[in-house]
């Protein structure tokens, strides 16, 4: 559950922005006849009412209803006494809260009309006690994924503005860490705290702490002993906007060359995204967005069986395992994909001034 | 090892009721049965885990950082990374829809397992799941004792943080961090600081503290899953002398929450020993839900088990829970103040077991 700074900033985010993006979403419901869309987030799943709104659940569930034509507003399942903090950091028209996050939904749209078409936007992975109170006060449910997936790509100059926000925090928390540290927590530690000061609203940090022996990057509990190549990867959001940063970290010159020269290859394969095939030449590779509701969504990846579209002008994270001189480097960074013609490049480039 | 020890009650107890399956969901704020099941501590998207009667579990994520976690993370399980949720688990069970499935929590689960044109029905296995959540075996309560120990250190280190001129995030940033050098690698928390205009405590915001400010937070740092709280309010300079008086109201709830504890009474016998002090100083109408959510709940593998310690809840209590007593909520002369303190019911009765004082902290301003 969330911990890190949560608070709406009317700078960064201005009301105009929203209201841009719900006209835009708006404009597509009238197009498919769609009265209502329906969006549900969690604290996993707040890609697409923080998009919209710019709220984000610290923990709980809620369903923002967005009809045709008027704001948004939000069905929390939590009590009343969180209703001003809620209407503080969210841009929308009001707040019902209620223990019964279904039921009311559905009463709430039997409310505006008795015959609506309501999109529900990723209806297969959304709860089936809030599907069926829709369904029972709906003339008909459709899925409302691929009408936000269109809406959202290409990402816009305030998404991307979070995107490059977090990618710099998440560098600026890799690099609070040093290769030197040979104790995990402290390490880890490092990276959590540094990342949290910066004003990340959620961190995860990830460790494998002798490469040599595991590549597996996983959550530390309790302590290791940092061999001489460990990795470290942070996962974070900014603001409802969330990235991935890999630093491998090696305390001899011959494997921070290693790295140096994994790191400019990295750079070098994800120039030509969305085409993957200089990616292919990897041990492993993994590229995740967010296409509608949920962040870091896998897209295309060697552990995929199918794949997923990376569209121009948004921003993904990639992660690779990269062979060097018979040595694993991993390597990760938020990645801006480039429109027709213009190359894709690293939000912030996973260079570091130590180079491990 | 406990992960194994929490696998075999469960599995005895699905032999006990003819079950075939179980299927557990979670998400970050709702990890505790896939915690349970699997022993996956799940922080991204979604996850369902299916455990059959003959002891095989099947771990079912979406999210490739979350596959990879799992790996290394758990033992004895088989984890799949997949791309339709629900889909995936649904093709698990239909080799066995003619058999006994319940799952848990099942309202969360996503909407196309539950739809009726499944071959499989899964029936309603949540209170079975609460029931082995609520009631912890005696290595589960050595693990909550450490993770007690762990909040009274971290409560230590948030006084020490909580300095006149810091941002609330940034006190929070460094809890995490003191927490993560332990070895901790989860926690809830969420704060508040001022005074009357503060009516609760949510996630940190860029609000400076200052002195004279109540700061209230509620900490609740993880040991393997096993999550314990700590509520307590400090003031940044003197106490006034409402602040004090105020405070001495909710110890005095706190303390008769606690020694209602016992097994054989409900959690709503606690709830009403607690919001009767309320009552009998003319602030009854601060304990309900305008102003607070609940008057202390269960903890363990996540940070609000069952039971609810609230007035309508009629669950018994019983030895082996563990739970926070705190009669947090709203003041009108002093604003939100919070105090709470870890109780596990015994055989006779219950034993405290937080450390750090139950007083309202001055602290340097």
């Amino acid at each position: 559950m969330r911990r890190g700074l949560i608070s709406w900033s009317k700078a960064e985010l201005p009301e105009s922005a929203l209201d841009a993006r719900v006209a835009k979403v708006q404009a597509a419901m009238a197009a498919a006849g769609i009265d209502i869309l329906a969006v549900y987030t969690n604290p996993a799943r707040e890609s697409g009412v923080a998009w919209l709104t710019g709220f984000i659940p610290y923990w709980n569930q809620c369903v923002m209803l967005l009809p045709r034509v008027g704001r948004p507003m939000l069905v929390a399942g939590m009590t009343a006494r969180v209703r001003d903090w809620i209407m503080r950091n969210a841009h929308i028209e009001a707040v019902a809260n209620t223990t019964n996050l279904g039921a009311e939904t559905g009463r709430l749209i039997a409310e505006k009309t008795s015959d609506a078409v309501v999109a529900i936007a990723d209806i297969d992975s959304v709860p089936g006690s809030v599907v069926d109170g829709i369904r029972a006060s709906a003339a008909e449910v459709i899925d409302g994924g691929p009408l936000l997936e269109r809406a959202r790509a290409p990402a816009d100059p305030t998404e991307l503005a979070f995107a490059f926000k977090a990618a710099t925090i998440a560098h600026a928390a890799l690099a609070n860490a040093a290769a030197s540290e040979t104790d995990a927590a402290r390490l880890v530690a490092m990276i959590d705290g540094e990342a949290r000061r910066l004003g990340a609203e959620e961190v995860f940090v990830a460790i494998a702490p002798d490469i040599a022996a595991s590549r597996r990057l996983i959550r530390l509990e309790g302590t290791a002993v940092l061999r001489d190549a460990f990795a470290a990867r942070i996962s974070l959001a900014y603001k409802g906007t969330w990235v991935r940063m890999v630093r491998t970290f090696g305390r001899d010159a011959m494997v921070a060359r290693d790295i140096a020269s994994a790191v400019t290859r990295f750079a070098a394969a994800v120039a030509p995204l969305p085409r993957i095939d200089s990616l292919e030449g990897f041990a492993a590779f993994l590229i995740e967005g967010c296409r509608t509701t949920t962040p870091l969504e896998p897209l295309v990846g060697t552990m995929l069986d199918d794949t997923r579209a990376i569209a121009p002008g948004t921003v993904v994270t990639v992660q690779a395992t990269i062979e060097t001189n018979g040595r694993a480097i991993l390597v990760g960074a938020p990645v801006l994909v480039g429109r027709t013609g213009e190359a894709s490049s690293a939000l912030v480039a996973p260079h570091f001034a130590d180079a491990g | 090892m406990l992960a194994q020890e929490r696998r075999e009650r469960l599995l005895a107890e699905m032999r006990r009721d003819g079950l075939e399956a179980i299927v557990v969901y979670g998400t970050s704020w709702q990890e505790a049965y896939l915690r349970y099941v699997s022993d996956f501590g799940i922080l991204e998207a979604d996850g369902i885990a299916v455990l059959t009667a003959d002891g095989r579990c099947r771990l079912f994520v979406e999210n490739a950082a979350e596959a990879e976690r799992a790996r290394g993370e758990t033992g004895g399980i088989d984890t799949r990374l997949v791309r339709n949720l629900a889909q995936a688990v649904g093709r698990e069970l239909e080799a066995i829809s003619n058999q006994r499935i319940v799952a848990a929590p099942r309202a969360l689960l996503p909407a196309w397992l539950t739809a009726s044109e499944r071959s499989f029905r899964l029936e309603d296995g949540t209170g079975l799941l609460d029931r082995l959540l609520m009631e912890k075996a005696p290595n589960e309560i050595a693990v909550m004792r450490r993770a007690v120990a762990l909040a009274d250190e971290g409560y230590e280190f948030f006084r020490s943080a909580a300095r006149p001129g810091r941002k609330q995030y940034e006190v929070v940033a460094d809890v995490e961090a003191f927490l993560r050098r332990k070895g901790s690698p989860d926690n809830f928390m969420i704060i508040g600081s001022g005074n009357a205009d503060v009516r609760g405590m949510a996630p940190p915001s860029e609000r400076t503290l200052k002195p004279g400010d109540l700061v209230t937070t509620e900490l609740t740092p993880a040991i393997e899953g096993y999550l314990a709280q700590i509520c307590r309010t400090l003031v940044l300079g003197k106490a006034t002398p409402v602040q004090k008086q105020a405070f001495a109201i909710w110890h005095e709830a706190m303390e008769a929450g606690i020694a209602a504890v016992k097994p054989g009474v409900t959690a709503a016998d606690v709830a009403r020993a607690e919001n009767d002090v309320f009552r009998r100083h003319g602030l009854g109408e601060y304990t309900t839900s305008k102003y607070t959510r609940v008057r202390g709940h269960g903890l363990g593998l996540s940070t609000d088990v069952k039971p609810s310690l609230l007035e309508d809840v009629d669950i018994g209590l019983r030895p082996g829970m563990t739970i926070i007593v705190h009669p947090n909520t709203y003041h009108p002369e002093a604003g939100y103040m919070v105090l709470g303190d870890v109780v596990v019911v015994t055989e006779t009765g219950c034993e405290r077991l937080t450390r750090t004082p139950a007083q309202l902290f001055e602290m340097p301003a």
